[in-house]
């Protein structure tokens, strides 16, 4: 991996990899690769998710009620894991997406200034 | 876990696998080789263990499980090395035991809430000379009934005094006897009833007090074997009879004044009837409304005060009142001394600490290799970190427990060792309060010692571990730490050293001071008489005045007759009370001096008056220096004299010849102008600190029968001196039986010699020095193992090289030197840091010191050469190793 990709990779933040997940299968149920590959997808490869850590995320989601886990088949025809958005999920996904937009654009307001200054 | 979730983990594995191959495949697609491929998809994905692990994480709580996971581990590796486990945990133990032993008494004193309801609202209430207002006065009856009087702020305001050591008889047998007064309604204040029998509360009791008294539990069992038939037994107190009228609850301790045997309830007597000075003598403790501050309460007593300052000039003027919560008064003296003593156990704990984690950076270097194959397989630096800190508090906590069980001991001995005037706490149970500060100092200490090991361990680097250049040359950090932990040791154990080097050189000095008398060869007695055969307390029209019977005068001279009649005696004399016997009341009446205007009411002078027969200063060794003493001759019908020692010749005829003057004391209305007739040598009285205060002494045969009750006490008591011809312990028994034998119904005690009075009265000192120097030896020993451990270890990771340049021909002793050298250096930069750091340090000491300078240039030198000889000491086995070390051997170990 050399240095430069490294600097444009962005870690994710707490926490937030739970709301991407709960983004991404609002679309549809959806398998672990396929979700990494969603979130890796939309974001321009911005987002660089250490696939792995995918999986604990997903557990504790279910631990919580927010997603649940049914068993099928990948393109691959082999079984495979599907996990879907509760209603549950759906609340704390509209919820989450609104304190996310507060933070962000509460973030935005405060660097905005200065670069207009500049 | 639940049964979905065991499922989902079980097939993890499986999905993860899936992934991964979506992902080579995806890979392929772009153009990867297989290889490539599947490289790229696995360094994506991850630590597969890692992400196992995580998520099994989100179902248990993992922390706990892997807690005892870890404390399972540590378990298995300290039984391993069962050597290191004693060794430290002992150590720890001695470090936590102290500290517990030292809070519990602060818990005790301090901390925890007295045992009577609405203790929140309990005041002390005590006067202060505004010249010293940081000292606590004892008030008066006088000043309580003031008070209780112009009270707006207290439910009720109440007095006792401390028990007082009496005597008591009750047919015919005679006891030493503590007794306590207080007042009539403290008992319903505290909440408190009588085990038996009762104490009649309603006005006319509370100002004048019951006619009976009370007994403790534990008296009434020793003395009158627990006989309920004693309510209305009457029994002589001190210098009047009383029937018994109740029986306290068992372990009754009032305020943790010391328990009393005999208390008796007294009446606040009402302010218009005295209003003049009365000797004050008892606390007093009040109860605040509810709603009312402490701040309101001493604002409202403020206003009090000053009235009385106007209305009563006399005994008001100068005197400043305090409010505080009660716990505050009646111990908080002693705080200072106790977080002193916390401070040095604190210190003790550090060398403890540092010792421990001294041994396990030992210990953590021949795990390296364990440890290294561990970060290969994926543990994190935290994990690893948390599973040696783990190891140092399961060592802390087995330490802990230890430490529990040695308080248990500690707490006696201090009770043990304590002076006097610390309230014993051994009773007092250990509370959750212990437990909780025990447990703190677990933990604290336990990550104290383990983190820097911890840290230093988790640094491994992977590959030179496994590659096994690990071998043994320990990093450079890692012989800073060591390095730095046994400087500081040396440091902290030398500042110990420098305290308790102070103590001693004081306790010394103390013990060898000039006392003004002969100590040697001098055995003494306490005899104080009891009974209405003595004293008549009972004439009711004149309750402030005495009648002194002629059968003490009788026992008396039968008394020095028959000692001086035994085998063995050179002489015998008696004082009212001896020099530095710890007996705080003495009769220091006022008089006044004839042809001298009379003093300004309130400033008559006072001085220490003491009755003596005629051979008291030939037997104590006390220099006449002008006149003479007290004679056979100066009898009852004779005119009436009195010797003076040098202060009060100085003070009161700074410029006359004192000889020839005339003197008159007020402690009784039938004193007789009295001649000043000698001038003796001054003696240490009240304690070995503090300078001779004026005294006089007249002859006990030139004493008038009636006394102002006040000054009753020194006529019957008495402290008999002895001079025997040889050493003579052996002869205690006979003194004591002699004087037991005349007067059955009294008491008698303190059957000592008189070296062991004196030594008595340093006790404060004995016990302070005792202690630190029990700690700084701890302290010494800890710092000793740690040079020891530190120099044992470099010597065996530099075997190697001192093999080598032992091949190239460096004699063994040079080898030693080159040892020695390292131990040396390490020493004197602990001992230079620890004398720089007892600058600071021992100012907290002065209030302790006596006629030693808090940086003593001596202590300080002969402790410092002390602590390198140890050092040097403990650093000599290993080096000696060192030199025998064969170049060859070490060399084929290559």
């Amino acid at each position: 991996m050399s240095t430069r990709e490294e600097k444009e990779r962005i870690e994710l933040l707490q926490g937030t990899l739970d709301l991407l997940i709960l983004r991404t299968i609002l679309l549809g149920p959806a398998h672990g690769h396929a979700i990494a590959k969603a979130i890796e997808f939309n974001s321009d490869e911005v987002l660089q998710v250490e696939q792995g850590s995918l999986y604990p995320a997903l557990h504790r989601l279910i631990k919580r009620g927010w997603i649940s886990v049914a068993d099928g088949t990948s393109e691959n025809n082999r079984r495979a894991k599907f996990y879907r958005l509760t209603a549950k999920g759906r609340k704390q996904l509209t919820a989450e997406t609104s304190k996310w937009e507060k933070f962000a654009g509460a973030i935005a307001r405060i660097l905005r200034p200065t670069e207009e200054r500049e | 876990m639940k049964r979905g979730a065991k499922r989902l983990l079980n097939d993890l594995d499986r999905e993860m696998r899936e992934h991964i191959e979506l992902a080579t495949q995806e890979n392929m697609t772009r153009g990867m080789t297989p290889e490539e491929a599947r490289h790229a998809a696995l360094l994506k994905f991850g630590n597969v263990t890692r992400v196992k692990e995580d998520a099994r994480e989100v179902w248990t709580a993992v922390w706990l499980e892997q807690f005892v996971q870890d404390i399972r581990f540590a378990l298995r590796g300290l039984r391993r090395t069962p050597a290191f486990t004693v060794v430290a945990i002992l150590t720890l133990a001695i470090g936590i035991g102290a500290n517990t032993t030292i809070f519990h008494a602060i818990n005790a004193l301090l901390l925890r809430p007295l045992p009577y309801p609405d203790h929140d609202r309990l005041v002390m209430v005590s006067n202060y000379d505004s010249k010293y207002p940081r000292y606590r006065g004892d008030v008066s009856w006088t000043d309580v009934a003031h008070w209780a009087a112009a009270n707006q702020v207290f439910e009720r305001i109440e007095a006792t005094s401390r028990p007082d050591m009496v005597a008591m008889s009750s047919a015919g047998s005679g006891e030493r006897a503590g007794v306590q007064h207080c007042s009539v309604r403290m008992l319903p204040l505290l909440g408190l009833k009588p085990f038996l029998g009762s104490v009649p509360v309603d006005d006319k009791t509370e100002t004048e007090g019951t006619p009976g008294v009370a007994l403790s539990y534990e008296f009434w069992q020793r003395h009158f074997a627990g006989d309920p038939k004693v309510l209305g037994h009457t029994i002589f107190v001190d210098t009047y009879s009383a029937p018994v009228i109740a029986v306290m609850e068992p372990g009754f301790d009032l305020f943790r004044t010391g328990p009393a045997d005999i208390f008796e309830p007294s009446g606040i007597p009402n302010p218009a009837e005295s209003g003049g000075k009365d000797p004050r003598w008892v606390i007093a403790i009040a109860k605040l409304k509810r709603g009312v501050s402490i701040q309101q309460a001493q604002a409202a007593m403020d206003v009090v005060q000053q009235h009385l300052v106007q209305e009563f000039p006399e005994a008001y003027k100068g005197l400043g009142v305090r409010v505080e919560p009660l716990q505050q008064g009646l111990f908080g003296w002693s705080s200072d001394f106790l977080y002193l003593l916390l401070a040095v156990v604190g210190f003790v704990s550090l060398i403890a600490c540092a010792n421990v984690a001294n041994l396990l950076l030992v210990r953590a270097d021949s795990r390296r290799k364990e440890i290294g194959v561990r970060v290969a397989l994926g543990a994190s630096r935290i994990r690893l970190v948390r599973q040696l800190l783990t190891e140092s508090i399961v060592l802390s906590f087995a330490g802990g427990l230890g430490g529990l069980l040695l308080s248990i001991g500690g707490i006696r001995l201090f009770d043990l060792l304590s002076p006097i005037e610390i309230p014993r706490t051994a009773n007092v149970p250990m509370d959750a309060r212990i437990l909780l500060f025990t447990f703190g100092i677990c933990i604290l200490t336990g990550i104290v010692f383990g983190l820097a090991p911890a840290f230093h361990a988790s640094k491994n680097d992977v590959n030179e571990t496994l590659r096994g250049e690990g071998r043994t040359t320990g990093s450079v950090s890692r012989h800073r730490t060591r390095n730095l932990l046994v400087i500081a040791e040396v440091a902290v154990a030398l500042v110990l050293l420098i305290c308790a080097g102070l103590m001693i050189n004081t306790l010394a000095r103390i013990l060898h001071t000039n006392f003004g008398f002969n100590p040697d060869h001098l055995l003494t007695a306490q005899v104080r008489l009891a009974g209405d055969k003595y004293i008549d307390s009972s004439d009711p029209g004149n309750l402030d005045l005495n009648l002194i019977h002629p059968p003490v005068a009788l026992f008396y001279r039968q008394v020095l007759e028959r000692l001086q009649a035994l085998p063995g005696v050179e002489a015998a004399a008696f004082v009212d009370w001896l020099p530095l016997l710890d007996l705080t009341s003495r009769a220091h009446p006022g008089f006044r001096i004839a042809g001298q205007a009379p003093s300004l009411p309130g400033e008559t002078p006072a001085i220490s008056l003491d009755s003596i027969s005629p051979d008291y200063f030939r037997v104590m060794g006390i220099p006449i220096l002008r006149g003479r003493g007290i004679t056979e001759q100066d009898s009852e019908s004779a005119p009436w004299v009195v010797v003076i020692n040098e202060p009060m010749a100085r003070q009161f005829w700074p410029n006359q010849d004192p000889l020839g003057q005339v003197i008159t004391f007020d402690s009784s209305p039938d004193e007789r102008p009295r001649q000043v007739i000698g001038i003796v040598r001054n003696v240490k009285e009240y304690a070995v600190e503090r300078e001779s205060q004026p005294r006089a002494f007249v002859a006990y045969t030139q004493l008038p029968a009636r006394t102002i009750s006040r000054w009753t006490e020194a006529r019957v008591h008495k402290s008999l001196v002895i001079r025997t011809r040889f050493a003579s312990k052996e002869m205690l028994e006979s003194v004591r039986k002699t004087i037991s034998e005349l007067a059955p119904d009294s008491a008698v005690f303190g059957v000592t010699t008189v070296q062991q009075t004196v030594s008595d009265a340093a006790q404060d000192w004995r016990f302070l020095s005792r202690l630190l120097g029990l700690f700084a030896g701890l302290a010494l020993l800890l710092a000793a193992i740690g040079i020891y451990g530190v120099m044992s270890y470099s010597v065996s990771q530099r075997s190697h090289e001192i093999g080598l340049r032992m091949a190239l021909g460096a004699q063994p002793s040079q080898v030693l030197a080159l040892v020695l050298r390292q131990a040396m250096i390490l020493s004197l930069v602990g001992v230079l840091i620890g004398i720089a750091a007892s600058f600071p340090a021992t100012p907290f000491l002065t209030v302790y010191l006596y006629g030693v300078e808090p940086h003593d240039a001596l202590t300080l030198t002969l402790v410092s050469l002390l602590l390198i000889a140890v050092t040097l000491f403990a650093s000599y086995v290993p080096a000696h190793r060192a030199a025998r070390i064969d170049p060859m051997e070490t060399l084929r170990h290559e």
